[in-house]
């Protein structure tokens, strides 16, 4: 039997087929769980943010307008769960602890290399710390490596904004790469 | 320096593109598809919030309104009350 594309699996879901949902699944929960941790960086709630995308995608699947890739239009759900589960939790530490609002979870990616882990963990500390649009910006094109042009659909921008974002999110990393580590590579003074 | 700043993001963003996806557990379509038979919850748009919390805040206003009303004339009332048990009371004992 021929592999049925993204949209003919949506189609089918519309329709309450469940095995087009979990075909849909196999291709594209990586890609999604990915987005969601490397955004929360906490492993419970992107398995959350996960379950949310796919149980919108099933609801909403007759909704889908086919102006986009199906990949690129769940990629928008994604990130949109992402940064509304973050803003969630800011709230909740605003209210909790005023002064640790917007202090990065410690995070470790799950597959990141025992001799790479700490250089990731500075990483993912300071993504954390970029406003949303460059956050997004940055982990769809360099954690997901989407083309420039789909990071800028899925954000519902234009190109060149995208790669002003992206700029702006190397600055920021520079600065703080630079705090993170700030005796890496030299000597420190006593 | 500078440059030492720009290596390190150049050399992140290196092991960034060796570092594999995250891979959610294998029980996570299991729940998605027990959510699903779950019936959608229902979800309150911020408008309604804001006329229910319109409709509270002027319910509050009238009583809050009508117990401002009440109480001054508690305050006007009494001495008025004592006044007219006093007169009542020596009235009486005019007759007594």
């Amino acid at each position: 039997m021929a592999e049925l594309s993204d949209r003919e699996l949506l189609a089918n879901m519309a329709t309450g087929d469940a095995a087009a949902l979990r075909e849909l699944y196999a291709r594209l929960a990586d890609r999604v769980y990915n987005t969601a941790i490397s955004h929360v960086q906490v492993a419970a709630e992107a398995e959350e943010i996960t379950q949310d995308v796919f149980t919108k995608v099933w609801r909403n699947a007759a909704g889908f307008n086919g102006d986009s890739q199906v990949s690129t239009w769940v990629y928008r759900i994604t990130v949109n769960t992402a940064l509304t589960a973050l803003k969630k939790r800011q709230r909740r530490t605003f209210f909790g602890a005023l002064t640790q609002a917007n202090d990065p979870p410690d995070f470790q990616h799950p597959n990141a290399l025992l001799e790479e882990a700490e250089q990731h963990r500075a990483l993912f500390a300071a993504i954390y710390q970029l406003p949303d649009r460059q956050k997004t910006a940055f982990i769809l094109s360099f954690v997901e490596e989407l083309p420039r042009q789909e990071v800028a659909e899925v954000m519902s921008t234009s190109l060149k904004s995208v790669e002003s974002l992206l700029m702006r999110a190397k600055q920021g990393l520079r600065v703080a790469l630079r705090t993170e580590h700030p005796y890496r590579g030299k000597t420190k003074q006593q | 320096m500078p440059n030492l700043e720009k290596n390190k993001l150049e050399d992140a963003l290196e092991h960034l593109k060796r570092l594999p996806r995250a891979t959610p557990p294998p029980e996570l379509l299991a729940r998605i598809e027990a959510g699903l038979t779950m019936p959608a919850a229902k979800v309150i748009p911020l408008g309604e919030w804001r006329k229910i919390v319109a409709a509270a805040l002027v319910i509050l206003s009238l009583n809050a309104t009508a117990m401002a009303y009440y109480l001054s004339s508690q305050a006007t009332d009494t001495p008025r009350t004592e006044y007219a048990e006093t007169k009542l009371i020596s009235d009486y004992q005019l007759y007594y």
